[in-house]
């Protein structure tokens, strides 16, 4: 069978995908409040700091933003091709480095709380 | 997913302006000439605008992951670091990013969720589950999982 990379690029994109959808709406309406001035309870300094601070908050946090980061990541190089950006092998790699950065930068934050 | 289907969907415009977007071409007689322009390919039908429109939902998806992040950066650093970055996220440019990011990630949810009954249809013997049923569970799937977090996060 041919060796191919497309598993390890497509599975996080798809979990990525799914996890976007069930997430990011809600969190994107929580911080909107918190954007309209109505700072829901559970985003202030103490309730995220606990959140944050747990194993399983760190966990949720950590999975939600990598994922969606992926494949965000990933979409972007499509779409990138599809405006006739077409350095593929460019865009992949700055894209992908960018998830990657973010994620680390995620996982070193959390630990830090 | 965009990858290949650019490519096919934009082999299938070559030949065929308004047919619907058909697999690669496989072998054929001389070269397959594609006269489809890089970057205006999508105007030609309604369904390769929805499409572009359901990816460029990532660009604020993305964007928004960078400020999760840098709000991340900011509870680490402490108290009053986190209290600014609250009082920024109140900003006009914030607000219209919000409103931006709220959009494109419901639009990305429904277009996620009504891709289900195509990306995994269930067969139950003979028969396979109703399409929108499999759609219908995640939407509800959806609905009570937000609300258990606007719950848990205080709003009501």
């Amino acid at each position: 069978m041919a060796k191919s990379n497309k598993p390890i690029i497509w599975f996080p994109f798809a979990a990525g995908g799914t996890v976007i959808a069930f997430f990011i709406p809600v969190i994107v309406l929580l911080t909107f409040m918190a954007a309209l001035g109505y700072v829901p309870t559970g985003l202030s300094y103490d309730s995220m700091r606990a959140f944050a601070g747990s194993g399983i908050g760190k966990l949720v946090i950590f999975g939600v933003i990598a994922l969606s980061l992926w494949s965000s990541a990933h979409r972007l190089r499509c779409t990138c091709y599809d405006f006739g950006l077409r350095a593929d092998t460019l865009v992949a790699n700055v894209l992908y480095l960018a998830a990657a950065a973010g994620s680390i930068a995620t996982a070193v934050y959390l630990l830090r709380i | 997913m965009g990858e290949e289907m650019s490519r096919n969907l934009g082999a299938g415009a070559a030949r065929e302006p308004q047919s619907p977007p058909r697999a690669g071409r496989v072998g054929g007689a001389g070269p397959l000439i594609r006269e489809v322009p890089p970057t205006t390919w999508f105007f030609r039908h309604p369904r390769y605008l929805r499409y572009m429109a359901r990816e460029i939902t990532c660009i604020f998806v993305g964007a928004y992951c960078v400020l999760l992040v840098l709000g991340l950066h900011s509870l680490a650093a402490g108290q009053p670091s986190y209290e600014a970055f609250l009082v920024a996220l109140r900003s006009p440019a914030s607000i219209i990013f919000h409103l931006l990011a709220l959009a494109a990630s419901f639009y990305h949810a429904a277009t996620w969720f009504n891709a289900t009954q195509k990306a995994m249809p269930i067969q139950l013997g003979e028969e396979f589950v109703p399409g929108n049923l499999i759609s219908g569970a995640h939407y509800v799937a959806w609905a009570a999982l937000s609300i258990v977090i606007l719950f848990l996060a205080g709003v009501f």
